[in-house]
This record gives C-alpha cells, structure tokens and sequence, in this order.
C-alpha cells in the first residue's frame, strides 16, 4: 500500500474540525518533569517511561515508539494492550510510521486495520496517532499512540502534548544513544583494562585550597588491581595506601602530574596487604595519574635465586681453588705469603715460615706490619730487605737475598721474589712473596767462590798460565797469564794450536811437537821446557805440563796444563854459571899474576928482606885494586882516590903533592894496571925522589881528550927539585917495564918516562873504552848467544 | 935476564923451528910464554893481547900451532880458537875456566887451566904440533 493510498493528509485537518481542550499544561509539565527525572536516573528506559506516561494518563490505549533502523522499524517502549509487541520489527515501506517518517508529518488513522495489513488487530485499534520524532534535523522514528475504545476521538490536545512529548522522545533518544557509545566505549578500555595481567589504576589529584596536591583520589581500578584493592574507586590513596608516601610513590604521582614526565621504577612495597616487588609506570592524565603495576616479586626472586646459585658456583670454584693453592703452600718448603700493598699486614702465610724464620705462622700473622720479618734479619742486610719490598709495593717484580738470624743460633741465608698483585682496576692490591731457604746454596757459591780465588790468586801469584784445549773442537781457553807469558793482552787473540805453536822459537817448534805428540802416544803426561818468541820480540823460556783425557777409544779428546815462565831463572842461572867461570878465570889469572909479580921481583941483587918488601907493596897494590874492583858488580876506581891510595900507602907528604884533574872513572882493567903504576912511581919517589929530599916537589895532572871517537885519559908525574942524576925508577926493572910495556901491551895507551934535570917526569895516554866485562854489568847472553 | 937463566928449563930446543901464536891478554903472562916458547926453540908470532891482531897475524903467517887463552880481558872469546879451527891449525887452550864453561865444540881441544907451568905448556906444546925442525935434525 503506497503512503498516499492513506487519508493522511486529512488527518490533522480531521482533528481540527474535532471540538478542541484546552491545553493541558499541569498533565504536560508532569509528563516532562518525570521523563526527565527517569533520563537523569536511566536514560535506557525514557522511552519505555514516556509510552507508560501516555497509557497511564488514559490518553491512549497503547503507546510506543517506533525506531527506525535501516528498512526497518522496530517497536520499542511499547506499553497498554499491545505491550506484548514490544520489539517487533516491521518493514517501514507503506507502513504508517513509514508514511510519517517519509512525509515528516503526523498522521491519524482511524481503524488502522482496515487500511493496513501490518496493523495489530489484539486489540484493535480505533484510531491512531502518529508523529515523528527527529534526531539531527532527521525523522528517526515515530512516537505513537492508538485508542482501542471505539468511540474515543483524539483531539487537536493529544496532538499537541504528542508532538511535544516527541521532541522530548528525541532528546532522550539522542541521550540515549551517546550513553550507549559511551558505555561501548568505556566497556572497551575497562575490558581491555581488564584483559591485562597488570594492574592499571587511574588517579585524579586532590587539591587543597592554594592549588597544591595533597592527595590523589581512585578513579579507575581494572580487574587485577580490584582483585587486590577491592572497589576502591573515590577513595583517597593516602587512607588505602599510606605507604606510598614512604616508598616515594606518592612523590613520584605528583611529579608526574605537575610535570608531565612519565616515570618507571621499581619498588620493593612491603606496606598494608603488599609484599613484594613492583614495578610501575606512572604517565599523566588529566589532573592526575595512570598507572600500571606490574607484580615483579618472583621474577625478582627467581632473578635473585639465579645470582645466587651463580654466586654459589663461582664461591666453589673459588673454594676449590683455594684448597689446591692451600695443599700447594702448606706442602712447600719455600715460604709463600701475601701481604696487603698498603698495611704490609700479613693476609697470608704458609706453614713452613715457622722453620725457615723460626716463629709461628699464628704470632707472625697478627703483628702488623714487616717489623716481625724484619727484626730476623741481620742489621746490615735490612735497608736493602727493606727497600726490597718498597719496589713491590711500586709494581716491580724483585728478587734479593738476605740474611736471618735463626733462634736456634745458625744464620740463614733467604731468597725472597716479591710481586705486586693487581685489583680488577690495576692498582696495586697486595704484594706476593716466595722466601727461600737458599743457605746450602749460598755456602757452596761461596766454596766454589773461595776455591777458584784460591786457584786465580795462586796461579797469579805463581805465575801460571793455565791452558784447556778441547782437541776436537780446537777451542782452546786460556788463563789471564798464558796470555800475557806470550805477551798479549787478556782476551787479545783467539786462541788457537797453530797461533801456539808459531809463537814457539822455530828452533824448539819440532822439538815441542814431538813432545806432545810422545805425550799422546804414551797416555803420558807431557812436560816440556821450550823457547816461545815473545810479541815484544824477547825470547822466552817456557816450562809446561799438561795431559791429555782420551776418549773410549783413546784418541785424546782435551788436554789441560800449566805453563810457567822460566826465563828469568834460566837467565839467573846462566848469570850464575858465567860469573862463576868468571870468577874461576880472575882467581886463576891473579894467581897467575901474582906468579909472575914474584918472579919479577926476584932479583939476585937484592937481600931478601928487600925482596920481601917490594912484593909486598905491589902484592898490596893488587890487593887494594881487588878491593875497589870487587865492591860492586860493575865498580870501577875513581883516578884521584887511586893516586891517593897510593900515595898514603907510601906515607907521602901531601903538602909537597899537587894534584889536578877531572873527576875519572877508570875501568877495571885501567885500574888494576894504573895503581900497580903509581905504586911504583911512588915507591921510586920516596926512596930516590921527590919525598927522599925535603925540597922535592910533585904535581900530578890529568885530564880526559876525545880522539877519533874515543876518550883518553892523560896524565902526567911531574917531579921537580930532585937532585939528579939518580937511578931511574926500576930502571929496566918491574916499574919502568909496568909504564912502558905493560900499559901498552894490556891498555893499547903509551907510557913513557922522561928524566929532566930536577926530577923525573912520567906520562901515560890510555883509552878509557871500557872493554865489557862480566863484572860490569853487560848482559851475558851475549856470550851464549855468539854460539 | 939473569934471573930467568936461574929458572928450570928444557935442556933442549923441543919446538925448534915451529911457529907458536901466542894470544894471551895479561902482559906478564904472555911474555913469560914468549920466553919459554924461545927457550924451546920455537919462533913466537906475537904475543897478543886480542883477537883482532891475533887472527890478523894468522891470516898472514904460517903458524904451526897455539897458545890461546879464552878470555883476552872480555869474557869468553871464541874467535881465535875457531880462527885456528878453520885454517886446521893445533893449538892449546888456556883457560881460568872449567870445561863445562866453554862451548862443545872445543870438547876435543886441548886445555890447559891457568895458573899454568910455562914447562907444562912446552911440553903440552911439542905433543901438539910435532918433533920440531930442530929435532928431527937431531935424529
């Protein structure tokens, strides 16, 4: 049925020409007052209050709403005779609240039934009122009232009071509709809040009359903070919680709030119901807080049992590691400690302090410090000792040694290596330390020590050079002396056999050879004297002693030996044997002189007491030259104190002699020859010269000349105021022949002898080139070395 | 002279005519060998007092034999001995010396230790070089 099949468009002109109330006010401000009332308290029923209203008032039957929703309209708040339909959905095309909604307009039907299908006939109605109501300007629904007495006539009244009622039906359809997004809304976040597993409170901020929050008051609790709070919501935080304040919490919500800063901590809450960890983030809203809560306490103790079985592990280890140090440290000789870097307190020490230093470990480990460790060391080592450990406590690692005094009377020699321990942060935490009894070292060290000075000094002091020659290798050592008996350096050269053997005296090389090789073929010892030709070019005698060590098949693997210097005894020997010809040859030759002295003065002419005499003073002659001349080695006779000699042995007067002349050194031979000269010359002038008269006067003058490279030595016997003619001296006798043959057969000099008319005038020219003697100091290898 | 016609002396000429060198550095020993070579009839070439005349000499003269004493006032001297050696010339050696003093070479020579009997040399003399001129004459 199409909407303009109905008499619609008569309804409300219908009503018009109906007689007419006057409108009803008092019924309309009651209807509204309590519809109000009804949206305030519950917005879901002011439909179904306002249909109530109609049919309670008696203005209709039945009434209802019809809301549109899509194609259809659904029934609701319907109340009278046709309650029971309420929620029925019909289609709105051609029905009457379709007609309403499509025109916008009221509309009344009379016998609905008879005009449209759809119409409820249980009752029947009579007539039925239709306006529509608007939500936004759009018709969304109709409100409806039907009369089923059949001869009630609706009124221009029931119009009026309908429509307003609809604008009233549309506000709370409107209210309604929000209220229902809103609880969508809130059902949403509150299960959402609910799904979570944390609890999630909000919090609006109490404040007091100057602005400042002074407490916070519940707003919201989802499940899981009801289950432990219970309904809370309204309540003061502070009368709920008062721990909060003590935990911080409470700082924290109005920090959050005044500052907007989020926060997230976690709090051990042992406060009301509370025990155990939490953790809970706290974001601003509104004028307060949200917050969620997570309950941490057994992953906290689940974190806390997992630290401490890792602890528990580690703290094993550790105490197995200890006890196999502890085993190691009480088990050692040595001594093994720790001190703390800073106090030097000990922190540790092992058992065999107590033997080593001789006091207990349990005394030692509470003295504090190093003074107890300290007083066992003797005096003179401690500064050391001490500064010893400072250098551990700086970072070096040190070893030194030192020594104790033992109570049981016996020093000790130690050895400490001190070492810094470091902390994780590198610092210098502790200082470790190993003592060692190092005593029976120390004394063999110094035994051997003592042993090879002895062997050094003994060696140096003998002279020995020592030699080791490893005949394989060819290496050969030598001692500081072997070096320097062959006139090198210490160290100079490398030692070498053929270095050796070059250095021997090419005469003595085949020889020495052959010594050595004897020495190995017999297993022999080998023991050689030898001339080695020293780097200064000397010859040099070499005695040497060695032996050879063979290997299992006796081929000579080392050989060691001395070696000592003999050329200064051999030259001393030598000098020995040369002097004691020497002497054999002089004693001999005076001998032989002495014969011939004797047969020379023999003369039948005189008696035997002047033979006496005269070889007596030329027998003293010869003594008193001997005596000059074997004074010392090489002594040779001043000319003055010869002439003197002479002179005094005669008893001249030395007033009447006149002696000038430089100061002579004459040679033996020259000495020997000169005295036995002035001796006769004096004998002469105190029987027939100068002293035989009181006037007689003597001058003896001499000087040295250079001829051709030669010094001479002439001299001159002037005697003066001698009576004369008178026989000359020994005139072809033993005088006259010493002047004038002798001196030129032994000396290579002249002699002549003048008779002037007042004396007798002598002069003699002798060379002064001494001839080398054995007796004055030449070198007598000479003569060996003219083989 | 009188007084050495008193001395002992051979009652013949045993060197008769050889040529004695006569080195010997002490005057009066050297002239007392010089009387006693020419009292054995032997002819003297020298005396000398050292090597240098002495071998000068020898290189010149014919010499039949010697009388050298080793030490001509220098220490041993070996020179006119081996001089002597060379030219195969007898010779006699006088000497203050013992025999372990003088070089091995000279082990053979004969020797004669000072102080020495001029009569002992002569005799030493005549074995050394021979019957002289004047004794073969005599045979």
């Amino acid at each position: 049925m199409k909407p303009r099949d109905f008499a619609a468009a008569d309804a409300v002109r219908l009503l018009d020409r109906r007689p007419t109330r006057a409108p009803d006010h008092a019924l309309e401000a009651q209807m509204l007052s309590r519809l109000a009332t009804e949206l305030a308290e519950r917005p879901e029923g002011v439909l179904a209050r306002l249909a109530d209203l109609l049919v309670e008032a008696g203005i209709a039957g039945s009434a209802g709403t019809t809301i549109c929703e899509g194609a259809c309209g659904v029934w609701e708040a319907v109340s009278g005779a046709w309650a029971s339909l309420g929620g029925t959905s019909i289609p709105l095309e051609g029905s009457p609240c379709g007609i309403v909604v499509d025109r916008d307009a009221p509309l009344l039907m009379i016998r609905p039934a008879d005009r449209f299908a759809g119409a409820p006939t249980d009752p029947a109605a009579a007539e039925l009122l239709i306006v529509p109501f608007h939500l936004d300007c759009v018709p969304a629904g109709t409100l409806w009232i039907a009369a089923h007495d059949p001869g009630h006539r609706f009124d221009g009244e029931d119009l009026r009071l309908l429509q307003s009622l609809a604008r009233f039906a549309a506000s709370a359809q409107r209210v309604r509709e929000r209220s229902r997004e809103l609880a969508r809304s809130r059902d949403l976040l509150q299960g959402t809040m609910n799904a979570s597993i944390d609890m999630i409170q909000v919090f609006e901020a109490v404040r007091d009359a100057r602005g400042a929050i002074t407490d916070f008051n519940w707003l919201l609790n989802n499940h899981m903070s009801e289950s432990r709070f219970g309904k809370v919501e309204g309540e003061s935080l502070l009368e709920r919680n008062p721990g909060v304040v003590a935990e911080g919490i409470f700082d924290v919500f109005r920090q959050v709030t005044e500052t907007g800063e989020p926060s997230l901590r976690e709090h051990h809450y042992v406060h009301e119901q509370f025990d155990g960890w939490f953790l809970q983030s706290v974001t601003r809203l509104g004028d307060g807080v949200v917050t969620t809560t997570k309950d941490i306490t057994e992953w906290k103790a689940a974190q806390t049992e997992l630290l401490r079985l890792r602890d528990e592990a580690a703290s094993d280890r550790l105490r197995r590691s200890e006890e196999r140090f502890r085993r190691f440290g009480e088990a050692s000789q040595d001594v093994l400690w720790i001190r703390d870097a800073a106090t030097l307190h000990w922190e540790y020490l092992t058992p065999a302090f107590q033997a080593l230093y001789g006091i207990p470990v349990t005394l030692a480990i509470v003295t504090p410090g190093l003074d107890r460790w300290l007083d066992r060391i003797v005096p003179g080592d401690r500064t050391a000792a001490k500064a010893q450990i400072a250098r551990a406590q700086a970072g070096e690692s040190t070893t030194f040694d030192y020594r104790i005094h033992h109570p049981d009377g016996e020093d000790r020699w130690v050895r400490t290596t001190a070492f810094p321990i470091r902390g994780t942060d590198g610092a210098i935490e502790r200082i470790g330390g190993i003592d060692q009894n190092i005593t029976r070292i120390q004394r063999a060290q110094h035994a051997l020590a003592e042993s090879e000075e002895r062997l050094r000094s003994a060696t140096e002091v003998g002279r020995l050079g020592l030699w080791d020659w490893n005949v394989r290798t060819g290496h050969i050592a030598w001692s500081d002396e072997h070096y320097r008996m062959y006139g090198y350096a210490v160290g100079e050269i490398v030692p070498a056999f053929e270095t050796w053997l070059a250095s021997v005296h090419p005469d003595d090389r085949a020889a020495t050879e052959a010594a050595l090789a004897r020495a190995t073929a017999d297993h022999g010892e080998y023991d050689h004297e030898f001339r080695a030709v020293h780097q200064n070019g000397t010859v040099r005698w070499i005695a040497a002693r060695g032996r050879f060590t063979y290997d299992s098949e006796g081929r000579p693997q080392r050989m060691v030996g001395a070696a000592i210097d003999l050329t200064e005894r051999r030259e001393a020997e030598e000098r020995q044997r040369l002097l004691l010809g020497e002497l054999q040859h002089r004693v001999r030759n005076i001998l032989a002189v002495v014969r011939s002295i004797i047969r020379r003065t023999h003369d039948a002419d005189q008696s035997a007491e002047e033979f006496v005499q005269h070889l007596e003073g030329r027998l003293g002659a010869l003594a008193r030259t001997q005596v000059l001349l074997t004074r010392a080695v090489d002594a040779g006779a001043d000319l003055e104190l010869v002439i003197r000699d002479e002179l005094d042995a005669q008893a001249a007067d030395f007033d009447r002699v006149e002696l000038s002349g430089p100061g002579v050194r004459l040679p033996a031979k020259v000495a020997e020859v000169l005295t036995l000269a002035v001796h006769e010359l004096s004998t002469n002038a105190l029987k027939y010269g100068v002293f035989s008269s009181d006037r007689g006067r003597l001058a003896i003058e001499w000087d040295e000349r250079v001829v051709s490279d030669c010094r001479w030595l002439h001299l001159e016997w002037q005697e003066r105021g001698v009576d004369m003619p008178r026989p000359a001296p020994g005139r072809g006798g033993f005088g006259s022949e010493l002047i004038t043959r002798r001196v030129p057969y032994e000396l290579r000099g002249e002699g002549r002898i003048d008779l002037l008319p007042d004396g007798i005038r002598c002069t003699l020219d002798i060379p002064l080139s001494a001839k080398a003697s054995i007796l004055s100091g030449g070198d007598p290898a000479r003569v060996e070395n003219r083989k | 002279m009188t007084a050495k016609t008193r001395l002992r002396e051979p009652a013949r000429p045993i060197l008769a005519g050889a040529a004695i060198l006569v080195v010997e550095d002490e005057f009066y020993l050297a002239f007392e060998l010089k009387a006693a070579v020419e009292r054995a009839g032997g002819i003297v070439a020298g005396p000398f007092a050292d090597a240098a005349s002495a071998i000068a000499h020898l290189v010149e003269a014919r010499i039949d034999g010697a009388v050298v004493d080793v030490n001509l006032g220098s220490g041993i001297s070996t020179l006119v001995a081996d001089a002597l050696i060379e030219r195969a010339v007898p010779f006699l050696l006088l000497t203050g010396y013992d025999a372990a003093a003088l070089p091995d070479r000279f082990g053979g020579v004969e020797r004669i230790e000072k102080p020495a009997d001029p009569c002992a040399v002569m005799r030493k003399l005549r074995v050394l070089v021979g019957p002289g001129e004047g004794q073969a004459a005599a045979r």
